[in-house]
């Protein structure tokens, strides 16, 4: 619909569009022939830019156009009422002359967003600590001051019919394989929903329909591991309005690195990151083993042993299976509980969930003390993986596990391997393997170990960079 | 993925989970021991259960408790385990297998080769002869000393450690009946207070036992042949005095020595002519670590080191003989003599009929003792 | 899209060499000691040898064609209609193969790790799970196949550790007297210990080399390390046991496996039996999959849908395998597939590769 002549009508018109919003306000200025008529939402633009670059240069400069007499950076004009109220909508000021069909908006959005802070979900010993936040802008800001190159490559999409979610695409033009970009920003451009609440949204809507429990991007809030990713030819995905950032392609390794394996020297670095490793695999299948080797192949426990595990669970009266399944659940439930606790409480529930509850149900000779020391080695050793969202597919596997080995014992532990193994070598990322072997000369220097930084040499396989040495001779 | 996941989880809900074997349900053995019954010619088996009782922080008493089964045999007798209020027993923790001596002498490895192909069986712990009244020791025993076990097991571990006398497990004893030419020798305990001690080994010749037993200091001799005794232990004994061959019973001038093997080098040498063999050798050279030795050892004079190396060399080479006496004439090689000749020298081997020379063969040690810890030079 | 159709060398030796290793560890040297006695482990280096010389024949076929693998080049050399026929006999072969894996190793578990699952359920789960394997790319067969190598890595650490103690050298000697007659009689039963590398024949176009005579070396080396790790089992289970103590015992590891006792673990041969499924399970999906993209050439086109060959063979191996539950049986079809695995493996390449040389010298002509 077009502008009209009159302010009036103007006014009404875009009140309507905006379904009568409280806060759409409008002010009148202006001397003898001119008189101006500033539309805007109060709540939205800054009210010092305003007066100063708008109010002011306007009054004193009556005879130019307003382009002449403005002085802010974000201009245009438009004859449509649609395109006034999308413009209000984003906090900016729309002016109009009184007797010109014609809406100038122009750019005074008020930015309140929380500062730059440390991260809250992934602290490392050593790096640096600073996080995303909810702006975009400002997280764009960033990451340019950390790759101050033109390779560097930012595309914006507008998803999300009603809430018009800004998402941004980063990548560096000389390593990120292009058939993988072009991939990823026609999934995106495709995406066709109401409203984007979370990345989370973005990641699966962008993932073929395989059911699988692994994640197939990586999410982080940390700018140096951005900025490492990147540079290993990836691609970043920012949303606005959420502090995380999407990493892909990416393979199961990736989940297992931590900023500070690459500070600390290479041989401590190598030790904890098999550590690692060694955790997620002692997460999904210690309560199996024990399960396992308890219910069907005792022999392969030395006496001792087997005494002291038969006189810890002589008075018990569930079977073993029922006690690992129920004190897992509960240990579910804490953890689920510790997450939302206010701050206050969070101390005493600790105590009241781990000692109480752990000390009590033993003595109550419902569930053995080896059944508990299992369970609490499994939990720690889940939160072992820098990655929250590996760590809850380990805790969740751990079920599946038990009841195989309930079944078959050791053998049916081995069947579940092979088919985790398998499952997770037929996954890929559009035809990029998810997960392939630490075998090769080339994988196993950043996958089970680090290796001293003069031998990595190459790119990661996953990210198929164009460009694969990233060091010739780093001693000079 | 799905596929395979529903298949597999069809499979065992069609029926039940088969070979559960709860641990908490079981009855571990910790000693079995095996009886011939003379007058009715019945196996019996007695199953030494252990249990721990009152754990907690740390602790805990170990309870043992025993069963006896009876059965025409000990495959049957393992049967009747079956019916008792205890079973299931779980023998594949067994540590020790305890043989009365009237069921060795009876063949017992025809009786026992069932636990070969047994599933849950224990073959690789070692194998003890009892020399006594086994039932009354084992009606005894047990409940008196509550370690009784603990202690028979670490005992066993440690002669295999410190080199007084190499175990035998199960599985050697069984197939000890298929090789014509392992001859083995078994420990043998006798009862002490509340315990067992080592009474000396018992030959057997080809899976069967000969019914002579060596004794310790003949036990010592043998280790010292095989070349096995280097190691921490203590070798006593007596001198007789020089030119003397008698042990004298005066008490003052015995002549006492004790060494520990530092290291020692066995070696079996045969002189043969055309083709018949004539001589063995045993030739053992000693390194030795000496802490007494005759009664002015530590008077430090000079050229009493050569001299008493040269008298305990005498000295064991006597023991030896007499221990090899005692072994030919049982018809035992241990030291695998007949192994070495058919090994290496086939010739000569084919001219002999192992079982019928051995025990009129002329084998003769030589020892050829260094002591190395002298203060003298 | 990416598409990744190559696997690499490091890839490849990892195959041969798991395909290769099978069932047979448990129970070498027994079938070969039958007449060399201690010498058992001269008679399976002779084993090795025929392996290498039946390698050098497959190499040689598939350099002739080096963009095609057997299913689509043997037309070319006999044929359309027995070329057909030939796909299908090796599909056949290959299918019995897996088979014959999957029904011995699941008696041996039901000997003694597993003694009252029924036979049926063991053989059940081996099929269904080699048959999910299959139906996969042949890139992600070879991922895991690289990461079942850390398996057989502890496995081989488990045999070695458990091997070396007391024992005696002396079972060994004299060296040799057996007779060399003997010595290669023996060499025969190995073959089928030794079958594996007849994967070659189709996996020759796929592999990512700079030069041909990469693969031949890469499949010699597997070769290789396949030889040294039996011949390693021959001398552990000599050196423990004398020749006629053999006689009595089919499957010495297991006793020796046994003998090893940790303050942590005991009974070792549960566990190694546990971590060797994994290993068999290698050699029957390989296989599973081979005889899927056999019987797709069959036809005048070939057919694509991979899955559902794979899980019909499986389903087929499964009702067969489910007769086989007694003992007696897998002998009598053990010795039958040795011959078989000898006529296939070595002597019908040999042929073909007889028929393309004088078909190329007819040409030139």
């Amino acid at each position: 619909m077009k502008a009209d002549l009159l302010i009036e009508k103007n006014e009404k018109s875009l009140r309507e569009l905006l379904f009568n919003s409280s806060d759409f306000k409008f002010s009148d200025f202006g001397t003898g022939n001119r008189s101006y008529r500033l539309f805007y939402l109060e709540t939205m633009i800054e009210s010092a830019k305003v007066q100063d670059h708008i109010i002011r240069p306007l009054l004193t400069n009556m005879k130019g156009s307003v382009r002449e007499a403005v002085s802010i950076l974000d201009y245009s004009e438009t004859d449509l009422l649609l395109d006034a109220s999308k413009a209000l909508v984003e906090g900016k000021t729309v002016v109009q002359i009184n007797g010109e069909a014609k809406f100038y908006l122009l750019g005074t959005e008020l930015i309140k967003e929380r500062s730059v802070n440390i991260p809250m979900n992934e602290r490392a010993l050593r790096g640096s600590h600073e996080a995303l936040n909810e702006n975009i802008n400002t997280n764009l800001n960033m990451m340019r001051k950390l790759i101050e190159t033109p390779d560097l490559v930012v595309k914006f999409f507008q998803l999300g019919r009603r809430s018009k979610t800004k998402v941004a695409i980063l990548y560096l033009n000389s390593l990120a394989n292009e058939v993988v970009v072009a991939e990823f920003e026609r999934r995106i451009a495709n995406i066709d929903i109401d409203y984007v609440e979370a990345p989370g949204f973005i990641q699966e809507l962008i993932e073929k329909k395989k059911f699988t429990l692994f994640p197939k991007a990586l999410v982080t809030e940390r700018t140096d591991r951005i900025n490492s990713y990147l540079m290993d030819g990836k691609i970043a995905i920012m949303t606005d309005g959420s502090p995380d950032c999407l990493i892909v392609p990416v393979s199961f390794w990736a989940f297992f690195q931590s900023p500070d394996d690459y500070q600390i020297g290479w041989l401590i670095g190598s030790a904890i990151r098999l550590l690692r490793i060694l955790a997620f695999i002692l997460a999904f299948s210690l309560p199996g083993i024990y399960v396992a080797l308890v219910t069907f192949d005792p022999r392969i426990v030395p006496f001792e042993i087997a005494l002291t595990l038969q006189s810890s669970m002589q008075f018990i009266a569930l079977p073993p299976v029922l006690e690992a399944i129920l004190m897992l659940l509960i240990l579910e439930i804490l953890r689920e509980a510790t997450v939302r606790l206010p701050s206050p409480i969070a101390q005493t529930i600790g105590v009241v969930g781990g000692i109480v509850i752990g000390t009590v149900v033993v003595q109550a000779n419902l569930i053995s003390n080896m059944m508990v020391i299992v369970v609490a080695l499994t939990g720690i050793a889940s939160f072992n993986i820098p990655s929250y969202e590996m760590s809850s597919v380990a805790r969740l596997l751990t079920y599946p596990f038990i009841v195989m080995a309930s079944i078959f014992g050791l053998i049916g532990l081995e069947i579940s391997f092979l088919l985790l193994l398998t499952h997770l070598s037929r996954l890929d990322t559009m035809g990029i393997p998810y997960f392939y072997s630490w075998f090769t000369a080339d994988t196993i220097k950043d996958t089970l170990f680090r290796f001293p930084i003069r031998s990595l040499k190459k790119r990661p396989f996953e990210s198929m960079a164009k460009e694969t040495t990233r060091l010739k001779n780093p001693r000079g | 993925m799905r596929k395979a996941m529903l298949l597999l989880l069809l499979l065992p809900l069609l029926t039940g989970c088969w070979d559960r074997l709860e641990l908490r349900k079981l009855n571990l053995v910790d000693v079995a021991g095996f009886d011939l019954n003379e007058e009715n010619g019945e196996k019996e088996i007695y199953y030494i259960v252990s249990k721990l009782k009152s754990t907690g922080q740390g602790s805990g008493d170990v309870i043992s408790q025993v069963t006896k089964l009876k059965g025409a045999s000990l495959v049957e007798s393992v049967g009747q385990g079956q019916y008792t209020d205890q079973a299931p027993f779980l023998g594949v923790t067994t540590g020790t297998y305890l043989l009365s001596e009237s069921f060795a002498s009876h063949d017992p490895i025809s009786a026992l080769d069932f636990l070969l192909k047994t599933p849950y069986s224990s073959i690789n712990v070692p194998v003890v002869i009892f020399e006594g009244d086994m039932a009354k020791f084992l009606d005894t025993v047990p409940k008196a000393n509550t370690e009784f076990t603990t202690n028979l097991y670490d005992f066993n571990k440690a002669l295999e450690r410190n080199h007084i006398l190499s175990n035998i497990s199960m599985m050697n004893l069984i197939l000890s009946k298929e090789e014509p030419f392992t001859d083995i020798a078994v420990p043998v305990m006798k009862q002490s207070e509340m315990g067992v001690e080592l009474g000396g080994a018992l030959l057997f010749r080809q899976g069967l036992s000969t019914e002579t037993k060596l004794s310790k200091e003949q036990v010592q001799m043998m280790v010292l042949m095989q070349g096995t005794g280097a190691g921490n232990q203590r070798y006593t004994g007596n001198m007789p005095e020089k030119g003397k061959k008698q042990l004298t019973t005066d008490k003052n001038k015995q002549n006492n020595y004790a060494f520990s093997v530092k290291n020692e080098h066995s070696k079996i040498k045969f002189t043969s002519k055309s083709n018949k063999l004539q001589k063995v050798k045993v030739n053992v050279k000693l390194k030795i670590n000496v802490f007494d030795l005759g009664k002015s050892f530590h008077q430090n004079k000079p050229d009493y080191i050569n001299h008493m190396e040269k008298e305990l060399s005498n000295h064991l080479k006597n023991l030896a003989v007499t221990t090899l006496e005692t072994m030919q004439k049982a018809n035992c090689d241990i030291l695998g003599i007949g192994k070495e000749l058919k090994a290496h020298h086939p010739d000569i081997w084919k001219s002999l009929d192992w079982r019928k020379d051995y025990p009129r063969m002329k084998i003769e040690p030589t020892f050829d003792v260094q002591i190395i810890n002298s203060d003298v030079e | 899209m990416i598409h990744l159709k190559k696997i690499s060398i490091n890839q490849l030796i990892c195959l041969v060499i798991l395909t290769q290793v099978g069932v047979s560890v448990l129970e070498i040297p027994y079938a070969e000691s039958r007449r060399s006695g201690y010498d058992s482990w001269m008679s399976i280096l002779v084993g090795g040898l025929f392996a290498q010389i039946a390698i050098i024949v497959i190499y040689q076929l598939g350099k002739r064609y080096p963009e095609q693998s057997l299913q689509q080049y043997i037309f070319s050399i006999i044929g359309k209609p027995l070329g057909s026929l030939v796909n299908l006999l090796f599909a056949l072969y290959c299918a019995q193969s897996s088979l014959i894996v999957v029904i011995s190793y699941a008696n041996v578990l039901n000997r003694w790790v597993l003694f009252q699952t029924p036979f049926y359920v063991l053989v059940g789960i081996s099929v269904v799970v080699a048959a999910y394997i299959a139906s996969s790319t042949l890139r992600s067969i070879s991922t895991i196949t690289q990461s079942i190598l850390s398996m057989f890595l502890i496995s081989a650490v488990i045999i070695l550790i458990s091997g070396m103690g007391k024992g005696d050298w002396r079972h060994f000697m004299p060296i040799g007297t057996h007779g060399i007659g003997a010595i290669i009689k023996d060499a025969v039963p190995a073959f089928w210990a030794y079958a594996g590398y007849e994967l070659l024949l189709y996996v020759f176009p796929f592999v990512k080399c700079n030069k041909k005579k990469d693969i031949f070396i890469a499949m010699s080396i597997a070769n290789g390390l396949t030889t040294l790790f039996y011949l390693l089992i021959a001398i552990i289970v000599t050196y423990n046991f004398s020749e006629s103590q053999l006689n009595t015992i089919t499957e010495p590891m297991v006793y020796i496996l046994r003998k090893f006792r940790w303050p942590v673990v005991q009974s070792l041969d549960i566990l190694f039996m546990t971590l060797w499924l994994s290993i068999t399970t290698v050699t029957v999906y390989v296989y599973l999959f081979l005889s899927a993209r056999y019987f797709a050439f069959i036809g005048r086109k070939e057919i694509r849908k991979h899955p559902l060959l794979v899980w019909i063979i499986g389903i087929l191996c499964f009702t067969v395998g489910i007769w086989f539950s007694d003992r007696q049986s897998i002998f009598k079809f053990s010795a039958y597939h040795n011959k078989a695995t000898m006529i296939m493996v070595a002597i019908v390449p040999t042929i073909f590769l007889l028929i393309s040389y004088v078909r190329d010298k007819v040409a030139r002509k």
